[in-house]
């Protein structure tokens, strides 16, 4: 009966296992102990040796094969043979174990198919469809699931079945369902799929009836077959070793990706390490299963080597192996998939990168919150967490510090909170310390949740989860799976694992052509959007702050309207709008504002609670835009082109463009505009309401972020902002100019840009209205002539004027000025003629000048301190007819003069000459900044309004005014004219005395002075060396520069004068807006106000367009009014430049556009924040110096200071301060380290310069040009004095300027030194050269050798 | 060509310059130069010889 080919008969002859062929034995002895136990030879060989020959006759068999058979179960040894003939082996237990079926099985198996495998053994290749065969068979199929379940039976107790995370269990090649089935048990939440080849199912489907319908069967060939998805724990019971290496290790890989993050992988097989003669029972299996798949599939019994090495590949870790006691040949292996191992996304890693920046960051927590009414179930609410927390494994993952992300089972506890009868107050500080707690991401989980009880009916949840774990759209799912969850303990716990997501996303190749798309979008950055009133700091800190709003049903109704027609959509109609208020507050036309993309397209992804979201830059580039459609195409195009490229990751991107990056302020963008989907509607869920609200951290790294949420019915949104960056105000300010302007677009989408106002129309009223109602009744047809000259009628013996020892009456003036005035008509002056005044500091220049008027001519400053040549110039400029001049100063011009010095004759009676209010009164030369002096020209209306019936000062009979100022400086016409035009006196303050407090004060004192005009510098210095100089006034104007809160706060602190800020060009004619410095107001303006209009003036804040700006927006101040002067002599371009149509005054009137940026507080003050020209860029940020000048005063280590911006010889921009000291012996290297901390880099001056003191002109302005050049001080080593004279000198320069090292040659100025050191110098010069020494002189001759050269000879030594 | 601002002149024949897209101001009205801010000036140099306002410049002459 055994036809043995040659192949088996020798390897059974020569009893010899060849390597290689092991199965081949194993199939013979499979094969020889099935045919022993089919004839019953081993129910007759027992203990008891039997020859051949009987126990062929017992079986009635063929004694020769029974033989052949005999000896090879002795070969196998599965008998044993001595003299007296064969017995069973005494270890060979498989005989008698239970597995009798198996046996049975196995046998039928080899035996029917024996022909096939004789083939297969001698080929040595598969060569039996084991499966095809058994799928015909029934009887068979029904044989081998019985003994897979015998198998199954002993095996299971041993078993780790406890997964109580697990949702989801595929089962491979399990088609008995038993070990299915024994999981689902013990595991009430598990659902099972069993996979097995079609026909194979049907006594698993028995078996697992009693689970309903948590186990399923699907058909089909696991070899091939996608084996699903996201599955928490994968059975590989008993199939590798059907597999050939290849194979098996492909089925592993493909079990990789079908299992979860974090999922299980349970692998039941036998080990060939194990032989069967130390298995017991085990010996069966191994011949019995390998012999099977051996010549079906190639199979054979893999290493625990093999099988690690399979399993690390596929992404498992964690390999552990374990003995299987009721079958010891086989081992359980177990794996975790991925618990180590895979990557967050970019987004994740991004703000993973952020969190250890700022490890107590709380910028990306995410609230959720319900109120809930009614009998909660505090029990089944905690269980619904637990289901959303065991459906969404985001919501318990872990991010490990090495970076990696790891599926945890730690879930978030409700904590309960009891706030009974503690009210709203107590919610709202519970929400906001859950907002403001930090979450641990290493730790996990990323999420908390509380829940506060109000009262019997009354909760409040409060889910609180780090955005790396959700996201705007995630909330609505969450939403949704808490209530079903609530309402249905059975409710779905299985769907799409962020962390699959998380992979496939990890693992798709960035796409090319998107990134190309994005670098080009990019390409070229605007510089960074900068409001005009965020303040500047080092760090800006995340604390942020919100304003929330409601779009008024009539905007919103608009908006979505527009964007129906537009085929747009409402988020980009109010982006538009948004843009628009984003150009006009930055003055940028080219804008890049973030907003979130949903990342939801791919399928799988609509149900995830996760962070899918990734943020794009949209670009705006507006410039070209007209009107409000304009700006929505480019907006809509942008937005379209930008979702159409959402694939790559902004992270990829910023890291692409490689932007010059801080960790505190936000890469590529700084504003973020979102609009992100609404919440769910309130509902209710057995008896119990949930009210959800949505809510947002107190933290951000945007400067300012955006969100509207469209509820449907309504709109409403909030704008967070960073709190050390705006002021509540100013955003409270921003969202009504949003919404006014989204409101202007939705209604009028045609209009021209140019036309919208940021203003609501009660707003700029108020601007252009209310704010400049300064009109008074006072002579404004009259000239200054008959007002002065009402004057002398008035009070003829009352003192006009008082300079030195000279002292005129009213009468005296009027009669000197008269008789003046008679000569020049003489000269042929009338009306508008020029008449030159270059006089010494003396009464002469009052009479001069009324006398000029009196004539009908307009006189002409001419400081006799200019060089001859401008001077010259100006005469020629303006056309000055005849010169006054004292006979000291004749030589500084040319042509006719009429010498003042020792009186003139002639008739002293008044001139009747009718001079009207709009003839011309004086001509002023102002600095142009092409350095080409321009002659204002100035009418008597002009200065009438300054002196008359005005507001920020009353002249009285009784007043005294301080005619301190050059003649050539503007503020002399209010010196002159304030009080001849009221009775009041003039007291002619010399500048020396200016220049020392002591002096002042004796002056201002002895004279009974009242009223002082001061520049800002001089009054900045004497302010901080002795403010009650001042004391004696009655009121003090300060003005010519920017005020600083330190200044005015130690004038107004002596409680002497009123204060008032003043401001105005000469264009205007003096002044044009002031501020009363009063104590109370002080105290809270960080920049000195100038205030508002003085009477009969108007004041604007214009953009670019001539529209009104908003408080707190930059613009430049526009002044009109009775003081806007006529223009520049001789200069009608420059003129019409400057002095522009009012479109907010009377019809035909004129602004005057200074130059000089300002913006309107909230209540209408303004504030003058500097030349516009003086504005640079320095590396892409725009500097305003005066900012880094507050700065650096509020360290209060700084007297004085300014910033100046000085050109690098590479065409470079840098800042350079220039300090005095507040402590001499200060080093700039700690007031450098102190800006540091209070400013942004880019703001800290380059260099910081030490100074003695800040050089001032001769009006008593800083001289730039005066401060030294820190480029140019690599100067040559110290030139020394030559001579006695030039020794002395420098002497007297070390000690007043306190500085060793002065060659010869060096600047005073330059040093450090001001007119106050001047003065030191002159006086010590005076005594110890004994010569006449004026300032002049020294500031004429500011160096060492210079000076020395021009002194005059000593006059004794 | 570069028409972003205009020439407009007042009833004292006072001469000024406006942007051309923007209505003007009441009491002005074009002069009739259009083109950039140089092309304006130049001509505003050119023809407004006398600064005086026109009011003014009557009363004198009378």
């Amino acid at each position: 009966m055994l036809n043995l080919p040659r192949a088996e008969h020798r390897a059974f002859a020569e009893n010899d296992a060849p390597g290689p062929h092991l199965d081949v034995l194993h199939a013979l002895s499979y094969r020889v102990a099935g045919t022993a136990l089919r004839l019953g030879i081993f129910e007759h060989l027992t203990d008891e040796p039997r020859a051949a020959e009987d126990l062929a006759a017992a079986i009635g068999g063929d004694p020769r094969g029974t033989r052949v058979l005999l000896d090879a179960l002795v070969g196998f040894e599965y008998a044993v043979r001595d003299d007296s003939g064969y017995r069973a082996a005494p270890g060979a237990k498989w005989l008698g174990t239970g597995y009798r079926t198996v046996f049975s099985f196995w046998h039928r198996v080899l035996f029917d198919q024996w022909r096939d495998l004789e083939r297969s053994i001698v080929e040595g290749k598969p060569a039996v469809d084991f499966y095809g065969w058994l799928d015909a068979d029934p009887e068979a199929l029904g044989e081998f699931q019985s003994m897979l379940g015998e198998l199954a039976d002993a095996v299971i107790p041993g078993l780790p079945l406890s997964l109580p995370t697990a949702r989801r269990l595929l089962d491979v090649g399990g088609g008995h369902a038993r070990y299915a089935t024994a999981f689902c048990q013990a595991n009430p939440d598990l659902w099972a799929t069993v996979l097995d080849l079609p026909g194979t199912l049907d006594a698993g489907r028995a078996h697992a009836a009693a689970l309903g319908g948590r186990v399923e069967f699907r058909e089909g060939d696991w070899l091939t077959d996608d084996l699903g998805a996201d599955h928490d724990v994968v059975l590989l019971f008993n199939v590798l070793h059907c597999l050939a290496p290849d194979r098996a290790r492909d089925l592993i890989r493909r079990v990789g990706e079908a299992a979860a993050a974090g999922a299980t992988v349970l692998i039941l097989e036998e080990t060939p390490e194990i032989s069967p003669e130390a298995g017991g029972t085990g010996a069966a299996w191994v011949p019995m299963f390998s012999l099977n798949l051996f010549h079906t599939q190639g199979g054979q019994i893999h290493t625990e080597a093999q099988l690690t090495e399979w399993l690390t590949e596929a992404g498992f870790g964690d390999v552990s192996v374990a003995p299987v006691p009721a079958a010891p040949t086989f081992r359980l292996y177990s794996a975790t998939r991925g618990a180590r191992r895979w990557q967050p996304t970019a987004a994740q890693r991004q703000m993973l990168a952020f969190h250890e920046l700022f490890p107590s960051s709380t910028w990306h927590n995410v609230p959720l919150y319900a109120r809930i009414t009614g009998p909660l179930d505090t029990h089944a609410l905690r269980e619904s967490l637990r289901r959303c927390v065991s459906r969404h494994d985001s919501l318990r993952t872990r991010y490990a510090p090495d970076g990696t992300a790891e599926v945890t089972e730690v879930a978030p506890v409700l904590t309960e909170v009891d706030l009974t009868g503690q009210g709203e107050a107590a919610v709202a500080a519970l929400r906001d310390r859950e907002l403001r707690t930090p979450f641990d991401l290493a730790q996990g989980p990323p999420m908390r949740a509380t829940l506060a009880r109000l009262s019997a009916e009354e909760h409040e949840l409060i889910l609180v989860t780090h955005h790396i774990a959700i996201d705007g759209y995630s909330l609505p799912l969450l939403q949704r799976d808490l209530l079903a969850g609530y309402g249905d303990p059975g409710s779905e716990t299985d769907g799409p694992r962020y962390s699959e997501f998380a992979l496939r996303h990890n693992d798709s190749a960035i796409d090319d052509e998107q990134l190309s798309f994005w670098l080009s979008e990019l390409a070229n950055p605007p510089d960074r959007m900068v409001l005009p009133f965020a303040a500047s700091t080092a760090d800006p800190g995340l604390a942020a702050d919100l304003v929330a709003f409601a779009v008024p049903d009539e905007v919103s109704t608009a908006v979505r309207e527009l964007a129906r027609q537009q085929r747009s959509s409402p988020f980009m109609v109010l982006l538009s709008a948004f843009g628009v208020l984003l150009s006009r507050y930055s003055g940028a036309t080219d804008l890049v504002i973030g907003t979130p993309v949903a990342g939801r397209d791919h399928a799988g992804t609509e149900d995830l609670v996760g962070c899918l979201v990734n943020m794009v830059p949209l670009r705006m580039r507006l410039a070209d835009a007209a009107t409000w459609s304009d700006v929505l195409t480019v907006v809509r195009s942008a937005a379209l082109d930008a979702f159409d490229h959402v694939d790559v990751p902004f992270a990829h991107v910023v890291d692409q463009l490689a932007p010059v990056r801080s960790a505190n302020i936000h890469p590529v963008f700084q504003v973020a505009f979102a609009a992100p989907p609404a919440l769910a509607a309130p509902s209710t869920v057995d008896g119990v309401r949930f009210a959800f609200a949505d809510g947002t951290s107190t933290e951000s790294l945007f400067d300012i972020e955006v969100q509207v949420i469209d509820e449907g019915d309504a709109m409403r949104g909030y704008l967070k902002y960073r709190g050390a960056l705006f002021s509540r105000a100013h955003m409270t300010g921003l969202v009504d100019h949003f919404l006014h302007l989204a409101g202007q677009l939705a209604e009028a989408p045609e209009a021209a840009l140019a036309d919208v106002s940021l203003l609501r129309p009660e707003q700029w009223r108020r601007a252009v209205v209310e704010w400049n109602d300064t009109h008074t009744d006072y002579p404004r047809e009259a000239g200054l002539v008959a007002l002065v000259e009402a004057q002398v009628d008035a009070t003829p013996d009352a003192v006009a004027a008082v300079y030195g020892d000279e002292t005129l009456t009213y009468r005296e003036l009027d009669e000197r000025a008269n008789r003046l005035a008679h000569h020049l008509r003489d000269k042929g002056i009338s009306a508008e003629s020029k008449v030159g005044l270059c006089l010494e500091f003396r009464a002469d220049w009052v009479v001069a000048a009324l006398a000029v008027l009196k004539a009908g001519g307009a006189y002409v400053p001419l400081d006799p301190a200019y060089p001859a040549s401008r001077l010259d110039l100006m005469c020629a400029d303006s056309g000055v007819e005849v010169v006054l001049a004292h006979e000291s100063l004749r030589d500084r011009v040319t042509g006719p003069v009429i010498i003042l010095d020792g009186g003139l004759t002639g008739p002293t009676t008044r001139l009747d000459i009718a001079v009207g209010a709009d003839n011309l009164a004086y001509v002023m030369y102002t600095s142009g900044s092409t350095g080409r002096p321009k002659g204002v020209a100035v009418t008597h209306r002009n200065i009438v309004r300054l002196v008359r019936d005005t507001d920020y000062v009353h002249f009285g009979p009784d007043d005294a005014v301080a005619q301190a100022s050059n003649l050539s400086f503007d503020a002399a016409t209010f010196e002159l004219w304030g009080p001849l035009c009221a009775g009041a006196r003039i007291v002619g303050v010399p500048k020396d005395d200016l220049l020392s407090a002591p002096a002042l004060g004796k002056a201002l004192r002895d004279n009974g002075i009242t009223i002082m005009f001061l520049t800002t510098t001089l009054a900045r210095q004497l302010a901080a060396e002795a403010p009650e100089t001042f004391a004696s006034l009655r009121l003090l104007l300060v003005g010519g520069e920017q005020a600083d809160t330190t200044m005015i706060h130690r004038l107004v602190g002596i409680d002497g004068p009123r204060v008032r800020n003043i401001y105005g060009p000469t264009e205007t004619t003096t002044f044009a807006l002031s501020w009363p410095a009063l104590i109370e107001n002080a105290a809270d303006a960080d920049v000195v106000p100038i205030g508002r209009p003085i009477a009969n003036s108007t004041a604007y804040v214009l953009d670019d367009h001539l529209r009104p700006v908003a408080p707190g927006l930059v613009g430049e101040i526009f002044l009109g009014g009775d003081g806007v002067a006529r223009g520049y002599v001789g200069r009608a371009d420059l003129t019409a430049e400057r002095f522009v149509p009012d479109p907010f005054g009377a019809a035909g009137s004129r602004l005057y556009r200074t130059g000089d940026l300002g913006r309107y507080r909230a209540d209408g003050l303004i504030e003058c924040l500097g030349r516009i020209d003086r504005q640079v860029k320095i590396r892409g940020f725009r500097i305003e110096p005066g900012e880094v000048e507050d700065c650096v005063r509020e360290t209060g280590r700084a007297k004085h200071v300014t910033v100046q911006v000085r050109q690098t010889d590479d065409g470079d921009a840098m800042l350079v301060g220039y300090v005095v000291p507040a402590d001499p012996a200060a080093s700039m290297a700690d007031l450098r380290e102190e800006l540091r901390r209070r400013l942004p880099e880019y703001l800290v001056p380059t260099t910081l310069i030490a100074m003695e003191a800040l050089p001032v002109n001769a009006n008593g302005k800083l001289d730039i040009a005066a401060l030294p050049d820190p480029l140019a001080q690599a100067t040559a080593a110290h030139a020394e004095p030559t001579s006695e004279t030039e020794r002395v000198v420098r002497a007297i320069w070390r000690e007043v300027l306190g500085n060793p090292d002065i060659g010869v040659h060096d600047d005073f100025f330059v040093l450090g030194g001001h007119s106050i050191k001047a003065g030191q110098v002159v006086t010590r010069l005076r005594a110890e050269l004994r010569v006449p020494v004026s300032l002049r002189l020294l500031f004429d001759n500011p160096t060492v050798a210079s000076l020395a050269a021009a002194l005059p000879h000593p006059v004794s030594h | 060509m570069d028409t972003d601002y205009k020439v407009v002149v007042n009833d004292e024949e006072q001469y000024s310059i406006w942007p051309a897209a923007k209505e003007n101001a009441a009491g002005w009205r074009d002069e009739g130069t259009q083109g950039s801010k140089e092309v304006c000036l130049a001509h505003i140099q050119e023809v407004w010889t006398d600064l005086r306002p026109r009011s003014l410049r009557e009363r004198m002459s009378r």
